[in-house]
C-alpha cells in the first residue's frame, strides 16, 4: 500500500467509525476504514437489544440492525474498507504502521479519526479476594459470550455495577433462563439509563442494591456465592451489613474505558477524567491532524450520539486533509465543582463550541453556568442532570486570552 | 377516592427519560410531565397494559454462527416475555439464514426476525 493513496484514516469501524468514513467520503476525501475484527460493527455485533438509532433513523433498531444500516450507507461510496486489519502505532509526525492480511504498511493519510471505541473496566483491577474461580466475567464479554457464540455463562447470576451493559445483561441472563439475583450498585443512584433500570430490571422483579458492594467471591473451581455488603457515603463497606448470596456466576460492570493506546504513544495529550484525548471544538487532539470521536474520546450514552460525534470528525478531518489548518492558541476549557468533565477541553480562538459534560452525581433543577476570568459567559436551567445522561451547553466564540473556560454546577 | 396513589415512570420511548406522573382519577388517567404526545400514549399503556419488543438469539444449525440475533416483529405484553423466550429457546434455524427472515411464529404473540445474517459454513 503506498502512502498517500488517500486522504483520511479512519481508524475502527463501529458505530462512531462508521459514521466517520461515510462523512469523510461525502466531503469528497478518499477514506481508508481500518477495522481489527473480521466484520465491521463493532460492539453493535453483540447488542441484540433494541433502542439504537432512535436519533439517526428515528426507528427503534437492534444493534446488528442499527450497524447493517450504516454499513449500507457505506456501499455507494468509495470507502476502501480493510478488515483483520491493526492499526499498530501512530508516529507523532502522523505516519501509521498498519498490520493487515495484505502484509505491514507505513501509511501518511491527510488526516486521521481515531474511532477505536472503549474497553472494559476488569474484575482484576478490584483487587478483590478470591481463588480465581470459572464464572467471573465482565458483562460484554459475558454478553459476547452469549449473544455471538451461543454459550450460557451460567444460571445464578449476580452482577456487580449498575451500568448500561450490566443492566442489559441482567434483563439478557433471565431471558435465556437464569436467575439474576440482584444488581449492586456503590453509589447512590444508578449507573445506566432510567430506561434500562425500568426495562432491564422493574420488569423482571431484579432487585437493585444501591449502595452496596461485593467484598469477596466464594468457590474454588467455580464461583459459589459472593460477600456482599452495604457501604458508607465513603463508599466502605459498613461493618455489620456483610451477607452472602449463593451464585455460580458473577458480571463485572464496573466501567468502560476508552481504548487509546494509540493515541498515547504518538504522544497525545490525554484527560484523566474522561480517558480519552484532550480535543478542540473541531475534534482534533493534540496531534495536528489526527481527530477523535465516539468512546475512544468519551463514553457515550447512545450509539446515535457516537455516529454522529463520528459523523463530524469524519467531516472535518475531509476538510482537515484538503486544506490544514493550524493550532491556534487553546483557550482551556476546566470543569469544576459538581461536573465531571467537560469535551471538548480546549477552544479554538473565535469559533463557536458546544460542550459536552457530565455531573458527579444527580441534580435536580440545576443551574450551569460557563464563566471566564470571573465572568459570567453563558447559563442555562437543567430540570434534571445525572452523571449517566451526558448534557450539553453552547458557548459563543470567544477571544485569546489566558483565562481559561469554567465550567460549573453550583 | 382523594388519596389515589400516583405512579412514577420514566418514558423509554426516546433518550430523554422524561419523568412521568400517572394519577388514577375519577375522570381516567391524568399524565403530568410528559414532554410529547408519544410519552403521554406510552405512560397511558404502560398504566393499563405494557408492552415490549423482544429480542435475543435463535440457535442455528450448519452455519458460521451458532446463533442469530432475532427480535419480534411487534410488541408483546411485558408479562409474557418468559414466555417469548422459552418458545424461542426451542427452535432451531437452518444456515443460511438472511437478515429479515421470518424464522418462527409464536401463535397469539409474535413473529420472531432474524436482525443478523449467518451464512453456511
Amino acid at each position: 500500500m503506498r502512502a498517500r493513496d488517500f486522504d483520511v484514516l479512519v481508524v475502527g469501524g463501529g458505530p462512531a467509525g462508521l459514521s466517520a468514513a461515510g462523512a469523510a467520503a461525502v466531503s469528497g476525501a478518499r477514506v481508508l476504514l481500518a477495522e481489527r475484527d473480521v466484520r465491521l460493527g463493532g460492539i453493535l455485533n453483540q447488542c441484540v437489544h433494541d433502542g439504537f438509532g432512535l436519533e439517526l433513523f428515528g426507528e427503534s433498531l437492534t444493534g446488528p440492525e442499527y450497524a447493517a444500516r450504516q454499513i449500507e450507507g457505506l456501499a455507494g461510496s468509495d470507502v476502501e474498507v480493510i478488515l483483520d486489519a491493526s492499526v499498530l502505532r501512530i508516529e507523532s509526525d502522523g505516519r501509521v504502521h498498519l498490520l493487515s492480511p495484505s502484509g505491514y504498511s507505513v501509511l501518511e493519510p491527510g488526516a486521521v479519526v481515531l474511532a477505536m471505541g472503549c474497553r472494559e473496566r476488569s474484575f482484576a483491577s478490584l483487587v478483590m479476594p478470591s481463588c480465581r474461580p470459572a464464572g467471573i466475567w465482565s458483562a460484554g464479554t459475558a454478553q459476547r459470550l452469549v449473544n455471538l457464540e451461543g454459550l450460557m455463562v451460567g444460571r445464578r447470576v449476580v452482577i456487580l455495577g449498575s451500568g448500561d451493559v450490566g443492566l442489559i445483561m441482567a434483563r439478557r441472563l433471565t431471558l435465556e433462563g437464569a436467575r439474576v439475583e440482584c444488581v449492586l450498585e456503590l453509589y447512590p443512584y444508578p449507573g445506566g439509563l432510567p430506561r434500562n433500570v425500568s426495562q432491564c430490571l422493574n420488569d423482571f422483579g431484579i432487585p437493585l442494591l444501591l449502595r452496596h458492594t461485593v467484598l469477596e467471591v466464594l468457590g474454588k473451581d467455580r464461583v459459589a456465592g459472593v460477600v456482599i455488603a452495604g457501604v458508607g457515603d465513603d463508599s466502605r463497606p459498613l461493618p455489620g451489613t456483610e451477607r452472602t448470596i449463593e451464585c455460580d456466576t458473577l458480571l463485572v460492570s464496573v466501567g468502560l474505558i476508552p481504548e487509546n493506546e494509540l493515541t498515547r504513544e504518538a504522544g497525545g495529550a490525554m484527560d484523566l477524567a474522561t480517558g480519552g484525548p484532550v480535543v478542540d471544538q473541531q475534534l482534533m487532539t493534540s496531534i495536528l491532524g489526527v481527530f477523535a470521536a465516539g468512546n475512544a474520546l468519551h463514553v457515550h450514552d447512545l450509539a446515535d450520539w457516537a455516529s454522529l460525534e463520528g459523523r463530524r470528525a469524519g467531516e472535518l478531518a475531509a476538510a482537515y486533509a484538503r486544506e490544514p489548518w493550524v493550532a491556534s492558541s487553546p483557550i482551556a476549557v476546566r470543569p469544576s465543582g459538581d461536573v465531571r468533565y467537560v469535551v471538548p477541553q480546549t477552544l479554538r480562538v473565535g469559533e463557536p463550541a458546544t460542550l459536552s459534560f457530565r455531573v458527579t452525581e444527580p441534580r435536580r433543577r440545576a443551574l450551569v453556568s460557563v464563566s471566564r476570568g470571573g465572568e459570567k459567559i453563558v447559563s442555562m436551567q437543567f430540570p434534571y442532570l445525572s452523571p449517566s445522561e451526558l448534557a450539553t451547553i453552547e458557548v459563543p466564540a470567544l477571544a485569546a486570552g489566558d483565562s481559561p473556560l469554567e465550567v460549573l454546577v453550583d | 377516592m382523594t388519596d389515589a396513589a400516583e405512579k412514577t415512570l420514566v418514558c423509554i420511548v426516546c433518550p430523554t427519560g422524561c419523568r412521568l406522573y400517572v394519577d388514577e382519577t375519577l375522570d381516567g388517567l391524568a399524565v403530568r410531565g410528559a414532554g410529547c404526545e408519544r410519552g403521554r400514549q406510552y405512560a397511558t399503556s404502560e398504566f393499563s397494559s405494557p408492552v415490549r419488543i423482544f429480542t435475543g438469539t435463535v440457535r442455528v444449525r450448519g452455519g458460521r454462527a451458532r446463533v442469530v440475533p432475532v427480535r419480534s416483529d411487534v410488541p408483546v405484553e411485558r408479562d409474557v416475555l418468559m414466555d417469548v423466550a422459552r418458545l424461542t429457546a426451542k427452535i432451531v434455524a437452518e444456515a443460511p439464514v438472511d437478515a429479515g427472515a421470518v424464522l418462527a411464529e409464536l401463535p397469539g404473540l409474535a413473529k420472531l426476525v432474524a436482525t443478523g445474517a449467518v451464512e453456511r459454513g
